[in-house]
């Protein structure tokens, strides 16, 4: 792609044509904030200073905000300065007004967020350079979009010897008050995208591919369980359009459908379930702890996560040591050995060669920070990325934009007590 | 796990190199050193923070405050208001019976089990003293005789526990080792047994030195990161129709607070001059009163056999107090027999420990309580509890509490905290908002 296309695709389809509404979640925010700098009386020509976290992002921006800027008249300059010294440059380059804007993608929101003020040097006040002229603050939000994740990916380079660099985006999709017991995802609303399903010690909450609180079910009316699990732990089983869940502190759970934006109850769940396919597997909990025992799997779990591919089902079961086996229910290979697993894993196909991958996070209890590593079956590491802060208790495959390439939802115990769901989208290479 | 436990490992700076797929691990057995001596059974004689942590392992309160001081469940689903001054306890988890708590917290009330600490319940109607016709199968309602915000979290406080087998480990007589109980309405702790010991201060240092304990309790340098409140605190009760009036302040002239805490009890150690402790409130500088007129009297102190800070401070009182004229008799009485004169009155002079909740309304009604002015508490609580603005009600009660010191027949001596430390074998116990360490959230990481 040459340089004028790249800029052209960069820019939406604000560039392309005058009245057309813009398609692109940059497009259109360009248009928000051209429309607010118009409404402040802003002189041209205007220098815009765009802070990203990536210059692919901030130089396309720019690409689809100059435009409509025009459209309303006003001429813009780029420029390359950081917002500390880009008062300095845009006197230098001619500018009479300054625009600092700063760009964010985070919790399903690309925001653009910053201020403009008239830099031409009034020269009744000296030396001074007294500010005069108007002024304003400027703000606009719209929902994230592919493009926009594209163009905010930053680059992760694999450690040498890996496969290929891989593009991820964490981001932040919402914060919970307290802990997840459990994650799950599956399109349940049939519109292509997976939602995401989370268990709490107190209820059951469906969030939209954008984090939108979709549907919620209290556990109020649950009874409470004989022998309570003493931290947040539950199981959480997609089986077609229903959800199996069943809370470590409660004494049943339930099967539940999507029914409009109601959780509706379809059965009880008197065991905890795996679902592999339309195949429910029910195991029973160890009493007052923190694993269950599930048919076919020789001893307790912490985690069972199921992958199914062309190939067929595929289990991988964690055990509370941090060991776990990788297996093949058909029995077409024999199971694989595995070590240091972090309760928070799961069989997903990043790279879309149709056999799954494994993510797991670290095995430690507290570790500094929490990692999430994929790995093949050999469990060589594939590509590893750190997470922020917290720790990963869950970890689930998701198709949150519809282009079925799984991103990886991680739900995250916060050091403030609260909890947050992550994104780990792929942007590609 | 509950959250400040979480706060507490989020924010430590420990590499754990245990494998345990992230999660805590179940099993094993937990040893926990405590110096001094034997804990009492009865929660409303756990005076001291040791006391309090052990007592609560077997026979837990309803709540916990953590250490942001919110109320979290531990043998209640919840407790909700059903007006500003109706509360209703939910107890479809727990084996603890409403019938059971209603007995005992009544018990505090009674002549024969007195404690300062049924000033707690005093805002419910009838002091709290009539609760067993409130129950139903699953709930305790309970109904404020005035406005009291802060009555959920006075529930949570040690002395309110409820023993039975509800707590986190099951009783029982030899009270060692203590099993895990699968059926502990927080769930069950992460450890299938906990391994209780006492011993002398010297001992238990060296049993953690030599890994034949996990927790250390009461002894040394607290190891855990953020120091807990020191709330268990002493006071000099003293009766004025026995031993005069001027007590009061040869006492205040003869004794340096500071020197207490620096060579008389044991650390952590605050010294204490306000009604509350400096976790509740600013402690002012006192200027050392002038002696009154040399007094010649014979008065007993009693004091707490359990506790050897008080046999030092009570042999300290006594060589001051006789340079008063004041010939004074030392005797050491069990915790129980301690409160049964205290109830009755019947002391000349008296060491008294109590364990203070972190919040300065509840606490000062403890203290009121304590001083023997039960009469006071209508007059006190009711303008602090109309106060809805907690900024308000805590300014409001550091106010009052100043404005007591003077007039009530207790001398303020010393806040205390506890000390713990903790093997390699665990995770250093985090504390709750009461400064109790979460024995019953420790589990061996190696």
């Amino acid at each position: 792609m040459n340089k004028a296309v790249l800029l052209l695709w960069l820019g939406g389809s604000a560039a392309l044509g005058g009245e057309r509404a813009p398609t692109t979640a940059v497009a259109r925010t360009a248009r928000a904030l051209a429309a607010q700098v118009a409404g402040s009386g802003a002189e041209s020509p205007l220098a815009v200073s765009v802070s990203a976290p990536t210059p692919e992002l901030a130089r396309g921006f720019f690409a689809a905000l100059a435009p409509e800027l025009s459209r309303v008249g006003l001429s813009a300059l780029p420029l390359e300065a950081a917002p500390p010294e880009a008062e300095r440059a845009a006197v230098a380059a001619g500018g009479r007004t300054l625009m600092r804007v700063a760009l964010s993608v985070e919790r399903g929101l690309f925001s653009a967020r910053g201020d403009l003020f008239r830099v031409r040097p009034n020269f009744w006040a000296g030396v001074s350079g007294t500010r005069s002229g108007p002024g304003a603050a400027l703000a606009s939000s719209t929902e994230v979009d592919a493009h926009a994740l594209a163009l905010a990916a930053p680059l992760l380079q694999a450690p040498e010897g890996l496969l290929a660099p891989l593009r991820l985006l964490p981001s932040a999709l919402v914060l919970l008050p307290s802990p997840t017991a459990a994650l799950a995802a599956a399109d349940l609303d049939g519109d292509g995208r997976d939602e995401v399903v989370v268990l709490t010690d107190r209820e059951l909450q469906l969030f939209s591919p954008t984090g939108t609180l979709l549907a919620r079910r209290s556990l109020r009316e649950l009874p409470a369980s004989a022998t309570p699990c003493r931290e947040p732990f539950g199981v959480l089983a997609v089986s077609g359009a229903q959800v199996g869940y069943f809370s470590g502190r409660h004494g049943r759970g339930e099967w539940v459908e999507l029914q409009g934006r109601q959780l509706t109850v379809v059965g009880p769940l008197e065991r905890p379930v795996v679902a592999v396919g339309a195949t429910r597997l029910e195991g029973t909990w160890t009493p007052g702890q923190n694993t269950f025992r599930i048919a076919p799997l020789p001893a307790p779990v912490v985690h069972a996560a199921t992958f199914l591919g062309p190939t067929g089902a595929q289990v991988l079961a964690v055990l509370p040591d941090g060991t776990g086996s990788w297996l093949w229910p058909d029995s077409s290979r024999a199971p694989v050995p595995l070590s240091a697993l972090g309760a928070a894993s799961a069989l997903v196909d990043l790279d879309g060669d149709g056999q799954p991958e494994l993510a797991t996070t670290s095995a430690e209890f507290l570790p500094r920070p929490d990692v999430v590593r994929v790995t093949d079956a050999g469990q060589a590491v594939l590509w590893e990325v750190p997470l922020e802060r917290g720790r990963i208790l869950q970890l689930v495959p998701a198709d949150l934009d519809g282009d079925r390439q799984p991103e990886l939802v991680a739900g995250v115990w916060l050091p403030d007590g609260t909890a947050e769901l992550r994104v780990l989208r792929r942007a590609g290479p | 796990m509950s959250q400040p436990r979480l706060l507490l490992l989020a924010g430590g700076a420990l590499a754990l190199t245990a494998l345990g797929a992230s999660r805590p691990r179940y099993g094993g057995e937990l040893r926990v050193v405590v110096a001094g001596s034997p804990a009492p059974e009865d929660p409303a004689l756990a005076d001291t923070p040791a006391d309090a942590a052990i007592s609560w392992l077997t026979a837990p309160a309803l709540c916990r405050l953590d250490a942001n001081l919110r109320p979290a469940p531990v043998l209640t689903d919840e407790v909700t208001r059903l007006g500003p001054q109706r509360l209703r306890i939910g107890l479809g988890g727990s084996r603890a019976t409403p019938a059971a708590i209603a007995e005992r917290w009544e018990r505090l009330s009674r002549t024969a089990t007195l404690s300062p600490y049924r000033a707690l319940l005093y805002p419910l109607r009838d002091e709290g003293r009539r609760l067993t016709g409130r129950v139903t199968d699953d709930a305790l309602e309970l109904s404020l005789a005035f406005p009291w915000p802060d009555l959920e979290r006075s529930l949570c406080h040690p002395a309110l526990g409820i023993p039975g087998n509800h707590g986190a480990f099951l009783s029982n007589r030899a009270r060692t080792p203590l099993l895990a109980n699968p059926a502990h309405a927080a769930g069950r702790p992460f450890v299938d047994r906990l391994l209780l010991a006492v011993a002398s201060e010297r001992d238990a240092a060296r049993r953690l030195e030599l890994n034949q304990a996990e927790v250390l309790l009461g002894a040394g340098e607290d190891s855990s990161p953020a120091p807990p409140p020191a709330l268990s605190a002493t006071y000099l009760a003293y009766r004025p129709s026995r031993v005069g009036a001027s007590l009061g302040r040869s006492v205040e002239a003869a004794i340096d607070r500071a020197d207490l805490t620096r060579y008389f009890v044991r650390g952590p150690a605050v010294p204490m001059s306000a009604l509350l402790p400096p976790a509740l409130m600013p402690q002012p500088t006192l200027a050392r009163p002038p002696p009154p007129a040399s007094e010649s009297r014979d008065v007993t102190l009693l004091y707490d056999a359990g506790l050897d800070d008080q046999r030092a401070v009570a042999e300290r009182l006594q060589v001051k107090l006789h340079d008063r004229g004041y010939r004074v008799a030392l005797k050491a009485l069990s915790r129980g027999e301690l409160r049964r004169r205290w109830a009755q009155g019947d002391f000349d002079l008296m060491l008294h420990a109590v364990l203070l909740p972190p919040l300065p309304g509840p606490a000062l009604a403890v203290v009121l309580d304590l001083a023997g002015r039960h009469d006071l508490l209508p007059t006190e609580l009711r303008p602090i509890g109309a106060l809805a603005d907690p900024a308000e009600r805590d300014a409001k009660v550091r106010q009052r509490a100043e404005a007591l010191r003077e007039t009530l027949p207790l001398i303020p001596l010393y806040a205390q905290g506890l000390a713990v430390r903790s093997s390699s074998q665990i995770l250093p116990p985090a504390s709750d908002g009461q400064g109790l360490p979460l024995l019953d959230d420790l589990f061996l990481v190696r």
